[in-house]
């Protein structure tokens, strides 16, 4: 392991951090926000930034970084609060292609997420999956070279903004189980999928997906049919741990601030800074920050640990996002107790932070998901022990 | 910045191991195992057989003085692989405390008398720093050292000296200049306490143990060629000591890793009605927390290992952040360990270290249950000592944030 940053990563994350401060200021962050639409010159923008091509291989047109350099892109947006789904319409449709495509689809949707021209929605989570990847219970019928889909899929970030669709659904086997998971690439515009579309409380659209009687051509399958569990998994751990920098990135923004008001802010003639109970409550911030940075180290360690079970990563990564977010809970909250009443208005920032983690932690799993399987785990690593 | 593992370590990892199995002595390990502190025969022992197996046993000293080229992440799977093999720690006021300050700041003669012996394992050494009167407020310590030819004549009270009972030397702060503020009329001084006028008079404490001391100076006369350094100049080096004991030791993660495993071990050999006990979902998930907690500071550990003490890494603060949250784990896993006793958590267990006697004896409960309590008892203390809880993050505050 090296923990030091080598030139090409500062670089990159410096640019994306002066990149956040310029133009992405509180202010104009604000007015997009407002518009509550999906910003398409924002998304060209990273494109031409190189961004949305930052985790696709080279030889699809990419940059062809590892987690590490894109969880530090994800760092940079989460301490600049950055509104548009880089995760859900960059990096995971983007991981789950690679993860699962044949070379033709690969070939089709890569370049064109790099350049921004093709915006790919993913429709993974049900109503009732909380976290777990494998509750799939809408269904994909074979008829004859077709498939017909039905069921709902919940929460799809920028679906109504996209110009595919990539839905998993089950070919084979029950609710629950890991085998006959399929990923079917489908035109948004394809008849029978209705859009219920809803704001995310950050501003951001979604929408659930109704899949009624949908038939798409068995061609549309990305990879094996039935057997797209692995990938899948694969795919939503990597987005974990990006979630985890977009996390620590916000944590670091929450003592920056804090840090920054404790030392203007006055009370009784003095700043509150010098008050001992709030510098302790700020050490113990700190100290949550550094295990929560520590925890997405470890999430980018098991991500390049060859030696991993499949079964065994996702458990860690499960850990990782647990730790993460208790982590900060505490900072994000505290962060808004240290702001006094100003802590939950919209002017001030350090709010936003906590509001959005409400987000990460609806995404893929929330921090009690993760912590019982990873306690699971413990249970069955002791019961093959014994 | 990449995650992937490093071969060379690895393969040092296996050398650490194949030494610990060829040479860590059973009944050793055992009694390291259990939780219970060492001795001063095994602490002495142990470092005896690191000197002269491998001359491992102050690996991190300066090449002179006996130290290996081990990098810092090298240093740490060191320590890891002896605690999670129960190999006792050894004397830690000689090897990382007062050695490294000799080292530093002793002058040559100071150096060849006191580093080989430290290096040897032949000399026990304890540290005289609190009194009465001067925990947290470490600076208005009261006791003095008056120059009388020859000699400084030290007159004053110690308390709270980790393995006084067994200490050969003591490393001293002493009041030289009481008009001076207090941080600046502190000296350092080297101390035989076979010197007549020394008293020591151990504390018992919850354990049952006398694992402290209060050591009483009256009129003791201390040669002052046994001064570190200059006089009045003693914080500076005090400094320095605990600066070494925070970062390095302050979240004494390996000992954390290996109360993970006894927990994992012992809660599925325990039973709860008809199941392991690690299969109730509670227990499991509590466990779960903790664990996570701990590898969290493993990997912080690493990182600052790696880095260095740097704006980075949170700077003069790092090693307080690792203390407290390190000791708040060594409280919640000692208090953990105990309620898989059951019942058996309620049985005192005496120390096979204080009662030498005991060695080697069986008692009631499952074979674990032994030394347990002890250390919980033991690490309530973890939060204190070293500059409290309180203390760390006061520092943390000051250091990060300038508050």
């Amino acid at each position: 392991m090296n923990f030091e940053l080598s030139d090409e990563q500062r670089m990159l994350q410096e640019n994306a951090r002066r990149y956040m401060e310029k133009s992405y200021a509180f202010n104009n962050r604000q007015a997009i926000a407002a518009d509550g639409h999906f910003a398409t010159r924002q998304w060209q923008e990273y494109a031409e930034l190189g961004w949305l091509a930052a985790g696709i291989p080279e030889e699809f047109g990419g940059v062809g970084f590892s987690p590490v350099e894109t969880t530090i892109l994800m760092e940079e947006m989460g301490r600049g609060l950055l509104l548009e789904p880089f995760l859900h319409a960059c990096l995971l449709p983007a991981a789950l292609i690679q993860h699962c495509a044949n070379e033709a689809h690969k070939l089709q949707l890569l370049p064109a997420i790099g350049s921004g021209e093709a915006l790919i929605a993913v429709a993974c989570s049900e109503p009732e999956s909380r976290g777990d990847v494998a509750w799939v219970a809408t269904r994909a019928q074979r008829r004859g070279d077709d498939y017909v889909l039905n069921g709902r899929k919940s929460m799809v970030v920028c679906a109504a903004q996209s110009d595919w669709l990539l839905v998993v659904a089950r070919s084979a086997g029950e609710t629950g189980d890991t085998e006959g998971l399929s990923i079917f690439l489908l035109p948004r515009d394809t008849p029978g999928v209705l859009l219920e579309p809803v704001r995310l409380l950050d501003g951001t659209p979604a929408a659930d997906l109704v899949l009624n009687e949908v038939v798409v051509p068995a061609a549309s399958l990305l990879g094996a049919g039935g057997a797209a569990y692995a990938g899948l998994q694969r795919a939503i751990d990597e987005s974990i741990v990006h979630q985890c920098a977009e996390i620590v990135g916000g944590m670091e923004d929450v003592l920056a601030l804090c840090a920054e008001y404790l030392k203007t802010r006055k009370q009784f003639g003095v700043a509150i800074g010098s008050f001992q109970a709030l510098q302790h409550r700020m050490a113990d911030m700190a100290i949550e920050t550094m295990q929560a940075r520590a925890s997405l180290h470890r999430g980018l360690a098991i991500l390049a640990s060859v030696s991993a079970a499949d079964d065994e990563r996702s458990a860690q990564i499960s850990g990782c996002k647990a730790q993460v977010m208790r982590s900060a809970k505490f900072v994000t909250a505290q962060g808004i107790q240290l702001h006094g009443g100003y802590g939950v208005t919209e002017e001030f920032r350090v709010g936003h932070h906590y509001r959005r983690l409400v987000l990460n932690n609806a995404w893929f799993g929330g921090m009690d998901y993760h912590l019982a399987r990873y306690a699971r785990s413990i249970q069955q690593a002791c019961a093959e022990l014994a | 910045m990449n995650f992937e593992s490093n071969a060379a370590n690895e393969i040092f990892r296996e050398e650490v191991r194949d030494f610990l199995r060829e040479h860590l002595p059973a009944d050793m390990a055992w009694r390291g195992q259990q939780g219970y502190l060492p001795g001063d025969d095994d602490s002495l022992k142990w470092t005896r057989i690191l000197h002269e197996t491998r001359g491992w046993s102050v690996s991190f000293w300066p090449k002179e003085h006996g130290g290996t080229d081990w990098t810092a992440e090298q240093r740490y799977i060191f320590e890891e692989e002896c605690y999670l093999a129960g190999a006792p720690s050894p004397n830690q006021q000689g090897v990382t405390l007062v050695g490294p300050v000799i080292c530093e700041f002793g002058n040559e003669e100071q150096k060849r008398r006191f580093l080989p012996a430290i290096k040897k394992g032949e000399v026990y050494w304890v540290q005289g720093f609190s009194e009465p009167e001067a925990g947290s407020d470490l600076a208005s310590l009261r006791t003095t050292a008056i120059r009388d030819g020859d000699h400084y004549v030290v007159n004053g009270q110690k308390i709270w000296t980790s393995n006084g009972i067994w200490g050969q030397w003591c490393f001293l702060l002493v009041r030289t200049d009481t008009e001076a503020k207090p941080q600046k009329g502190i000296s350092f001084l080297l101390v035989d306490l076979d010197t007549p006028g020394v008293t020591v008079r151990p504390i018992t404490s919850l354990d049952g143990c006398n694992h402290l001391a209060e050591v009483f100076y009256e009129n003791v006369r201390v040669p002052v060629e046994n001064l570190v350094g200059e006089e009045n100049k003693g914080w500076g080096y005090t400094k320095f000591l605990l600066f070494n004991e925070r970062a390095f030791l302050g979240a004494e993660a390996p000992a954390l890793k290996r109360y993970l495993s006894k927990i994992r071990r012992y809660a599925s050999q325990a039973r709860a009605g008809a199941q392991p006990l690690i299969q109730d979902p509670v227990f499991a998930n509590r466990l779960a927390e903790y664990e996570l907690e701990v590898l969290a500071i493993d990997m912080a550990v690493k990182r600052v290992l790696h880095l260095g003490v740097s704006e980075q890494t949170g700077g003069m603060a790092v090693g307080s952040m690792l203390k407290v949250r390190g000791s708040e784990l060594h409280q919640k896993l000692t208090e953990m360990l105990v309620d898989v006793l059951g019942d058996y958590g309620s049985a005192y267990y005496p120390d096979p270290n204080e009662d030498r006697e005991l060695r080697g004896q069986r008692f009631i409960g499952p074979e674990f249950a032994p030394g347990l309590a002890a250390e919980l008892f033991y690490r309530r203390a973890c939060s204190i000592y070293g500059g409290s809880a309180e203390i760390q993050r006061n520092i943390i505050a000051k250091a990060m944030f300038n508050l």
